[in-house]
């Protein structure tokens, strides 16, 4: 509560100005990633169309309703469009209850929030408790009083540095964002955030055990959604600035938590009651919010209340159908439902829209089919065509008969000729891609000439640049944003895949869960077969092998007695494993096994040198036959063999026979296949002694 | 009869052995009671009319008589265990696997608890549930009472709790201890959990009461599949994983190679849990003609489509807490004689007639024999006890037939049976089992027979 406030408006001389004097915000203009590509080259993400209005006027109004005096809007790319477009707005204008100053990057590095945050420390214009928000983000939040919630906390707890506002939203919503899908520990009873983490690529999540220690009631959420607006206290620049391995809210949140004890910072968290905010932040974002505010959702913030003055307002017939002045409807056209269109756009005969925005001075033929579109201004459309599921920036032409995959997303000037057809989830762009880009892979570089889709057209293929610093990671999240409707389903249905593969993961782990010793001998013994395998696939030699296996032994921890028997198991398992199915029973089994046996010989003589060991191997030889009926009848062939490879001793065998097994019912068998191979070398034994006398 | 209650009472109570090596702990007294009559007495008043109870042989005698000396209508039937057997708890269970025909309610002997199980029943009953546990939030003081005897850090056996904010699901159960030795330092829990329940309550504060509703297909599992040695530790954690797991209708033992097989299980007769279950279809069935579900926010149906469920019956009031520590029986003793008149109301307790100075919450047991000057606060006395002049007992728990001769302190103690404390003694913290003789002094030490020191 110490120093005051003072916007830049604020006079120096006047002693105690009250914090609550001036709501400041600021607004990032940016969201520093290309997901909106290649749309956002030419235009920043601010300013594309939102329901036929700028992304910009959305949050501009969702501060101004809420209260807030005086707001920063900080840009970086295309930072001179914004500005232009501000000047013009009603947002300047005297008469504006929110005055606004723009500000641009200082420096040209500024390449995440956290960059923009210290430049904006830099130029010392925030004094006070703060809002900060995303340009691209919707709401209808009462945000004074959670500033003064959190001027309230900060009466407990001097350390608070930022309270972030989430909004409950359960799983598979379609407001849930899957790339920013978080995992929040809270403590329920003051609201502090005691962890964060991102879940997207995570199986599991791990706490730290000390949180439950110092906390008794720890709610796990998984089931909140980042609004991306948070209210802060100043130190909140300045710790930006000290660390400059903050980069995104997330690095901040983290830094802070870890370094809880020794700065004493805190973060608490506000779930939202009954309101909406929602961050546009790819594109199956941008259909979900879309949808929001034609559904209204989003109220005040819907496009018959619209009160930026440029535009016309929407009248709003039934079935959440919004018209501008000037939309002429062919005979017989169809606006089913959730529809907007914009002003003097024309929609031809016959022609079928549902839940799509389409913008203004747009020109739709006869015939055409459009549902879950999304169309800019001044689109051609001509008759016959297709577009679902689709992303259709300015001035795009597609001449009769294109057919438009689910989630396409066309960038302005795009032309399509008669009939071409786009295969899903592509993205098109009207100039061909610039060569300088190194990053590409090699096979496009022997195309080298870019081609367009098709011949007459203007549109070429947008692949994605990779990233410097991105691993498979990255480009996973990004291939979410691609799918614009499918995305629901494709989750579910990932969901469930996820879901099966891991409880079967965990069922493994219960099974041997109950036995903790076996868990390892399980673990190792998966290994010995995936060293086995691959040292037959590959031919490698058998000392190479014995060192794998030993060191598995010694990460497993594992007894010699096991790593025999084991290793003898997955020898005889191999042929069924590679195969991929269980022995017929019949002579092929021995012709199957024999190699591999042969191949591992080195193996086998490494392990049994002694009696113990053999009496071991012979043990899991009998179990392995006992569970593998198929098995049994080889078992004496194996046997011999082994014996005749000189593996095992005939001392060994006898002993073993003549020593009762174990699991007297099923051993029972083996050891009558064995029968004739025991008597043929006792007799052998007897013979030699004979001799020997 | 819709359940039946088994009394664990072969505890060996490991926990306070300067008080058990040669009682068992289910007969060392808390307000002058066994400890076992607190389980009996709290079963009798949820309407049982009899109950199976598990001890060791050689107590036999002694236990069986308990309904008749303190007038207790509920009939045991008592499972001997041989004196030298240490069964878990799961392992008891499977002992009287052929007397359990219905659900279970599985009760440590060491729980004093005055919640109404009636409640506990009534989730069970209401959620068709697998097993249904009993938490009740302790309070900090409990945790933190001090305890006669060396001097020792409390280590409170802390677990984690994992409950669902809508429904009161378990969603997990791990012991801290667990934690601390495995998974260093680390709680990690599947993503695919907290798909099904995003909002997850963890507390660490709940105190188990080892008080359990049982259905009967986990008492058939727990039978069958003899790897299971307690509830607490190994059958309720597996129970409750298992949750998650689909019921399976594919047949895993074709795809898997034998060999595979054969090396996790040593049992190859073990039977998939899923197995055991009973009524399933019919349940569902029912269920399916019903909008009812139990909780919102996904499609899912109601109970996330799970067949096997564990709920926990959280204690919001009243009183519960185990006898397992040495301070928790210190500090039940203390409790309990505070709260008697209201967790008993129809079991009077001797008021003591003496002209001694005694304090409140005191109880004195019958013939036992106060000097005039003597003066006793916060304390239980046993019964036949002599106590001499100008004694001064506080805080003290001294069972039956002890004798404390003139002139003698005693402060936060435990005197055990037949022990005897002479003149002027000044005896603080301490456990006495033997003979003190005069004048002696002494702090948080355990006084007990040279002889049964050689034993350990």
């Amino acid at each position: 509560m110490s120093k005051a406030v003072k916007s830049g408006t604020a006079k120096p001389g006047s002693e105690v100005v009250k914090q609550e004097d001036v709501i400041v915000a600021i607004l990032i203009a940016d969201s520093f990633s290309i997901r909106f590509a290649p749309v956002t080259d030419l235009k920043p993400k601010a300013l594309l169309p939102l329901v036929n209005r700028p992304m910009i006027d959305y949050a501009l109004e969702s501060l101004l309703l809420s209260g807030v005096q005086k707001t920063f809007v900080y840009c970086v790319a295309h930072a001179d469009q914004i500005r232009l477009y501000l000047r013009e707005s009603k947002w300047m204008r005297a008469a504006s209850p929110m005055s606004i100053e723009v500000i641009s990057q200082s420096s040209d590095d500024c390449r995440s929030l956290g960059d923009s945050l210290r430049d904006i420390d830099g130029k010392s214009l925030i004094r006070g408790d703060f809002i900060l928000m995303s340009a691209d983000v919707i709401s209808n939040v009462q945000l004074i009083p959670i500033l003064e919630e959190h001027r309230e906390k900060r009466k407990t707890d001097k350390g608070i540095v930022m309270t972030h506002i989430f909004k409950k939203s359960f799983l598979g919503h379609r407001s849930r964002s899957a790339e920013e899908e978080l995992v929040l520990a809270v403590n329920p009873t003051n609201g502090r955030i005691l962890n964060y983490q991102q879940s997207k690529n995570l199986k599991k999540l791990n706490f730290p055990l000390e949180m439950f220690k110092e906390h008794g009631l720890v709610d796990l959420r998984y089931d909140l959604v980042d609004t991306h607006i948070s209210i802060c206290s100043p130190v909140v620049l300045p710790l930006f600035s000290d660390n400059f391995d903050y980069q995104t809210w997330g690095d901040f949140v983290r830094g802070i938590l870890i370094n809880e004890e020794i700065l004493n910072n805190t973060i608490y968290y506000h779930q939202l009651e009954g309101s909406y905010a929602a961050h546009v932040s790819n594109i199956s974002m941008y259909d979900a919010v879309s949808k929001d505010i034609i559904q209204r959702w989003t109220y005040p913030l819907v496009p018959d209340l619209n009160r930026s003055d440029n535009t016309p307002r929407h009248t709003l017939s039934r079935h959440n159908v919004y018209k501008q002045p000037g939309v002429t409807l062919g005979k017989e056209s169809v606006l089913e439902m959730d529809v907007v269109v914009g002003e003097n756009s024309e929609i031809g005969e016959h022609t079928y829209v549902t839940q799509s925005v389409i913008g203004k001075r747009c020109k739709i033929g006869n015939n055409v089919r459009i549902s879950n579109a999304y169309i800019w201004d001044d689109v051609i459309i001509e008759d016959e065509c297709c577009v679902e599921v689709a992303l259709i920036a300015d001035g795009v032409v597609l001449k009769k008969g294109v057919e438009l995959g689910h989630g396409c997303v066309l960038g302005p000037g795009v032309k399509l000729a008669p009939s071409t057809k786009i295969a899903a989830n592509t993205r098109l762009m009207a100039s061909p891609p610039k060569s300088e880009n190194d990053f590409e892979t090699s096979d496009e570089e022997e195309e080298n000439v870019p081609v367009p889709v098709s011949a007459d057209s203007i549109g070429y293929v947008y692949h994605r640049p990779v990233e410097e610093d991105s691993d498979a990671e990255s480009l996973v999240d990004e291939l979410w944003g691609l799918e614009i409707e499918d995305e629901t389903d494709s989750e579910e249905g990932d969901e469930d895949e996820l879901d099966n593969d891991e409880d079967e993961d965990h069922e493994e782990d219960l099974e041997v869960g109950d036995l903790p010793e076996d868990m390892n001998a399980r673990s190792f013994y998966n290994e010995v077969l995936e060293s086995l395998q691959r040292g037959y696939e590959e031919k490698i030699k058998g000392d190479n092998l014995v060192l794998e296996i030993n060191s598995s032994k010694y990460a497993y921890n594992v007894t010699m007695k096991e790593v025999n028997m084991l290793v003898i198991k997955a020898m005889l398992s191999l042929p069924s494993v590679m195969t991929k199915k269980g022995g017929s029973g019949t002579n092929d089994d021995w012709a199957a096994l024999r190699p591999i046996l042969q191949h591992f010989l080195p193996v086998l003589r490494n392990y049994l040198k002694n009696n113990q060991s053999m009496l071991d191997s012979l043990e899991a030889l009998e179990e392995f036959g006992v569970n593998n009926p198929q098995f049994a009848k080889i078992t004496c062939k194996v046997l011999h063999y082994l014996y005749g490879e000189d593996v095992l001793h005939e001392d060994a065998i006898l002993e073993w026979h003549a020593n009762p097994p174990n699991d007297p019912s099923a051993m029972k068998t083996i050891r009558k296949i064995v029968e004739p191979f025991i008597t043929w070398l006792e007799e052998a034994e007897e013979e030699s002694s004979d001799e020997s006398d | 009869m819709e359940y039946q209650a088994v009394i664990m009472a072969a505890g060996r109570g490991s926990r306070m052995t300067d008080l058990t090596h040669d009682r068992p702990k289910c007969l060392l007294p808390i307000c002058n009671r066994p400890m076992i009559w607190f389980s009996l007495k709290m079963l009798e008043n949820a309407g049982f009319e009899d109950v199976l109870v598990i001890i060791h042989e050689q107590f036999k005698a002694e236990i069986a008589d308990i309904p008749n000396k303190y007038d207790l209508k509920i009939k045991l039937d008592i499972t001997c265990l041989q004196k030298n057997e240490d069964y878990g708890t799961a392992d008891s269970l499977r002992l009287i696997k052929d007397k359990i025909k219905t659900d279970v309610l599985v009760v440590s002997c060491d729980l004093v608890c005055d919640i109404p199980l009636h409640k506990v029943f009534d989730l069970h009953r209401t959620h068709q549930s697998s097993v249904t546990a009993l938490f009740s939030q302790t309070s900090p003081e409990v945790m933190v009472a001090p305890a006669p005897g060396p001097k020792t850090k409390i280590k409170q056996e802390r677990d984690l709790v994992g409950l669902d904010l809508q429904t009161p699901r378990l969603v997990f159960l791990v012991s801290e201890a667990d934690l601390t030795s495995e998974n260093e330092e680390e709680l990690s829990i599947r993503k695919s959990v907290m798909k099904h329940f995003p909002q997850i309550s963890v507390q660490g504060n709940l105190l188990d009461a080892h008080l359990y509703v049982i259905k009967k297909w986990v008492c058939d599992y727990i039978a069958e599949n003899r790897s299971f040695t307690m509830l607490k530790g190994e059958v309720l954690p597996h129970i409750v994983r298992k949750q998650f797991t689909k019921s399976p209708k594919r047949n895993i033992d074709k795809d898997l190679p034998n060999a595979d097989v054969s090396v996790v299980s040593l049992n190859t007769a073990n039977r998939d849990v899923f197995s055991f279950l009973v009524d399933v279809e019919e349940e569902e069935r029912i269920r399916s003609y019903s909008a009812w579900n139990d909780h919102r926010g996904d499609l899912r149906g109601p109970y996330q489509d799970h067949a096997i469920r564990c709920f926990a019956y959280v204690a919001k009031e009243g009183f519960c807490l185990r006898a397992n520590t040495l301070n928790n029986y210190c500090e039940l003793n203390r409790q309990v004689i505070k709260r008697w008149s209201t967790m008993f109301p129809d079991e009077e307790i001797t008021p003591p007639v003496s002209k001694a100075q005694v304090g409140a919450d005191c109880l004195i047991g019958e013939n036992t024999q106060l000097s005039d000057k003597c003066s006793i606060k916060h304390s239980i006395i046993g019964q036949n006890c002599v106590i001499g002049d100008k004694v001064r007992i506080t805080n003290c728990i001294i069972m039956d037939n002890v004798t404390v001769m003139k002139e003698t302190t005693l402060q936060g103690s435990i005197l055990m049976k037949n022990s005897v404390v002479e003149n002027s003694c000044d005896i603080k913290d301490c456990i006495v089992g033997h003979v003190v003789h005069s004048n002696c002094k002494s702090t948080n030490e355990v006084l007990v027979d040279a002889d049964r020191l050689l034993e350990i």
